[in-house]
């Protein structure tokens, strides 16, 4: 029997945007392009340094950030390797790959990125890792290859 | 080399896919279409039409009747606009009219594209008619209706 | 402060794919039934709160598409665009405000009408987190991760709770998944993003649930067993994942505490009788247990391991299923709502708790418990 075309209509919506950067990420983007540089937001009020930056501090709010630059390594909070990727963006690995979230040096929150030139069965929440900057870079979180594990180890 | 200006602005877009359910009355409402007629669904509180056909009148909060009923392809112009200006996604290139039609004898209206040799000669009031495309054009669309016509402009 | 209960609720059933009701038809159905049972007309709806969001119908403004439907033509009428236990709360507050006495509460969602990683995928922004394509899945695998590195959580004890609420849904005749589970079937299935396989995640589901809500006076007129909304307390925390620290569940403590104040409870664990919370995956149950209080910090997997939050356990979790049983986004919130009042009115049929008189309830929106709803009901 010849399938009822009258069941349900398929469509889609796509819009398209122009997002004002704000200058948080007005500076972290333009830093990651022109500089190879990751900058923080640190709060005058707590002290906190916010990576990714914001422009403020959610428990002081009224306070005044100042941007500083971060190191670009720092520690694995937690992690996940993906198996089945569920959104098709371009990524620089196939899966299955890891993405996770980095704590950098004198950042007080993480970051999220991929985790690539490692095995991933010796992946390890602690680990120490450092990031693997593009050549050609255009002011994005993808500037940033992926973070690799520090040092020699594997 | 010219330093880069600071980033300000991200372009991106935003897209999802769907797939709409069309239900019992809309399933009916485009067969119909295809076949080259207007059904209404009929409520059973106050009688009146619904074109498109719905489960509920919304005025009465009440079931409409299982059966929906034929109704004449034939109406007229509610309200009215002719545009003038191209946008992304338009079916046909300006001018062109497009208006809410009222259906003799339906209760609710819907959108449509007005066709006239003269698009000054349409008003509020003025009396239309659907063009359908031919029998193996039409797919179970609103767009099985090429357009309405002015009633004058046939004769 | 005024009181306010739960007088009526339905719920559709729900499925994968509900190919013969347009959602309008699946809106009008709950929303006739629910009046029906209330015993009321719509003229005696003074104001509906209904809980849908746009990106999953597909339309902005999603409400508006649902007027008819939603018996809610000339009547005030508002939207909350997140977890429809918010929709609940704002509809409770309508009533206190003194401005309604009776509310009609209704949300639906439809999964199988638009692709659900597409949607969650959007809630990330898009300047730092979006381009690596992360969704509910990932996010909260990110999440489980933490907590099992945090304390020594495993996969078997998250395999449990999958086990437990399969296990309740077999009572549940709206429930989506019926059917029983093993740990090892857990355990075994396919990985998604790690420690989250497919049997530690909720389906997708099409469906919708009604409440109505009343003041003291109307909601003693209209039922004999009102459940009473006793207490109530939500908080927010921080957007970025990584802004936070995803083990604490501060903003889901701070919501629960403010509820449990209200509500006059001082040790949530013997006073709650029964909870319906909005776990959606298998290791954020736990995790749960221990921000709503029903535990120590870490101690998530004892409960589980010990039976407590089984059915014949000292504190019945998710006797519905759960989140993991049925997620029809966004009304998952509003569903444990209903739930949580079938049980203090005593037609939670073969899955009741018995003597339950005092529930908590627990909804959530954003990634990893950011938006937390808690809700503490009772009865006479």
């Amino acid at each position: 029997m010849a399938e009822d075309q009258f069941v349900s209509l398929k469509g889609k919506i796509e819009v398209p945007y122009e997002w004002t950067a704000g200058e948080a990420p007005g500076k972290f983007l333009t830093a990651l392009r022109d500089e190879k540089k990751i900058i923080g937001a640190r709060c005058s009020g707590c002290g906190k340094v916010y990576v990714p930056p914001q422009e403020s501090c959610g428990t002081c709010f009224d306070a005044k950030v100042e941007y500083v630059e971060v190191k670009d390594r720092g520690e694995l909070v937690s992690f996940t390797i993906v198996h089945k990727p569920l959104v098709l963006v371009p990524r620089p690995l196939p899966a299955p790959f890891a993405l996770a979230l980095i704590k950098l040096d004198s950042a007080d929150t993480a970051m999220i990125h991929y985790l690539g030139e490692v095995d991933i069965e010796k992946i390890r929440c602690g680990m120490r890792v450092q990031a693997v900057w593009k050549d050609e870079r255009e002011g994005s979180v993808l500037d940033i290859l992926y973070f690799k594990p520090e040092g020699d180890v594997a | 080399m010219m330093p880069k200006p600071p980033i300000h602005r991200i372009r991106g877009n935003v897209e999802v896919h769907y797939e709409w359910t069309y239900g019992r009355y809309a399933s009916e409402f485009f067969r119909n279409l295809k076949q080259g007629r207007f059904v209404a669904s009929r409520c059973k509180k106050c009688g009146k039409l619904l074109v498109p056909p719905e489960a509920v009148c919304g005025v009465c909060f009440a079931d409409t009747e299982e059966k929906l009923i034929p109704v004449p392809d034939t109406g007229e112009v509610i309200t009215f606009t002719k545009i003038n200006f191209s946008y992304p996604g338009q079916i046909i290139p300006p001018p062109y009219a497009v208006g809410i039609i009222k259906l003799d004898g339906v209760n609710t209206r819907f959108n449509h594209l007005i066709k006239a040799k003269d698009l000054a000669k349409i008003e509020c009031g003025t009396r239309v008619k659907a063009k359908w495309r031919k029998e193996d054009e039409r797919e179970g669309s609103f767009f099985d209706i090429e357009y309405f016509e002015l009633m004058e402009d046939k004769e | 402060m005024r009181k306010v209960a739960v007088v009526a609720g339905t719920q559709s059933g729900y499925e994968r794919k509900n190919r013969s009701e347009s959602t309008p038809e699946l809106i009008y159905r709950v929303t006739k039934q629910v009046l029906k049972n209330a015993g009321i007309t719509r003229d005696e709806i003074d104001t509906v709160v209904v809980g849908s969001c746009d990106v999953m119908d597909g339309i902005s403004i999603s409400n508006v598409y649902a007027v008819a439907s939603s018996a809610a033509f000339l009547k005030d009428e508002s939207k909350v665009e997140e977890d429809a236990s918010f929709a609940a709360f704002y509809a409770w507050l309508r009533i206190l405000s003194g401005a309604f006495d009776t509310a009609l509460v209704v949300a639906w969602g439809k999964g199988s009408e638009t692709e659900m990683p597409l949607y969650t995928g959007l809630i990330f922004d898009p300047l730092y987190q979006r381009p690596f394509g992360l969704e509910a899945v990932s996010g909260f695998a990110l999440q489980a991760k933490a907590y099992m590195e945090k304390y020594g959580v495993n996969e078997e004890d998250a395999a449990r709770v999958v086990v437990k609420n399969r296990k309740n849904a077999r009572l549940n005749p709206y429930a989506q998944v019926r059917k029983e589970c093993s740990v090892e079937e857990v355990l075994a299935s396919e990985p998604l993003a790690t420690p989250l396989k497919k049997l530690d995640t909720p389906p997708i589901s099409d469906g919708a649930c009604a409440v109505i809500l009343a003041e003291e006076h109307r909601a003693r007129e209209l039922c004999e067993n009102p459940v009473w909304i006793k207490g109530a307390g939500s908080a927010v925390d921080s957007y970025h994942l990584g802004y936070r620290d995803l083990t604490e569940l501060k903003a889901c403590a701070l919501a629960a505490q403010k509820a449990y104040e209200m509500a006059g409870i001082k040790n949530p664990k013997k006073e709650i009788d029964v909870a319906e919370v909005s776990e959606n995956f298998s290791f954020q149950e736990m995790m749960l247990y221990e921000a709503l209080g029903f535990c120590d910090r870490g101690r998530g997997p004892d409960l589980i391991r010990k039976g407590t939050t089984e059915m014949n356990g000292a504190l019945p979790v998710n006797p519905s299923g759960g989140a993991l049983c049925a997620n029809p986004t966004p009304a998952t919130g509003l569903i444990r709502l209903a739930e949580a009042a079938l049980q203090l009115s005593g037609q939670a049929g073969e899955r009741q708790v018995k003597n339950a008189k005092t529930a908590l309830v627990y909804g959530t929106s954003g990634l990893c418990f950011q938006s937390n709803m808690v809700f503490v009901l009772d009865r006479d």
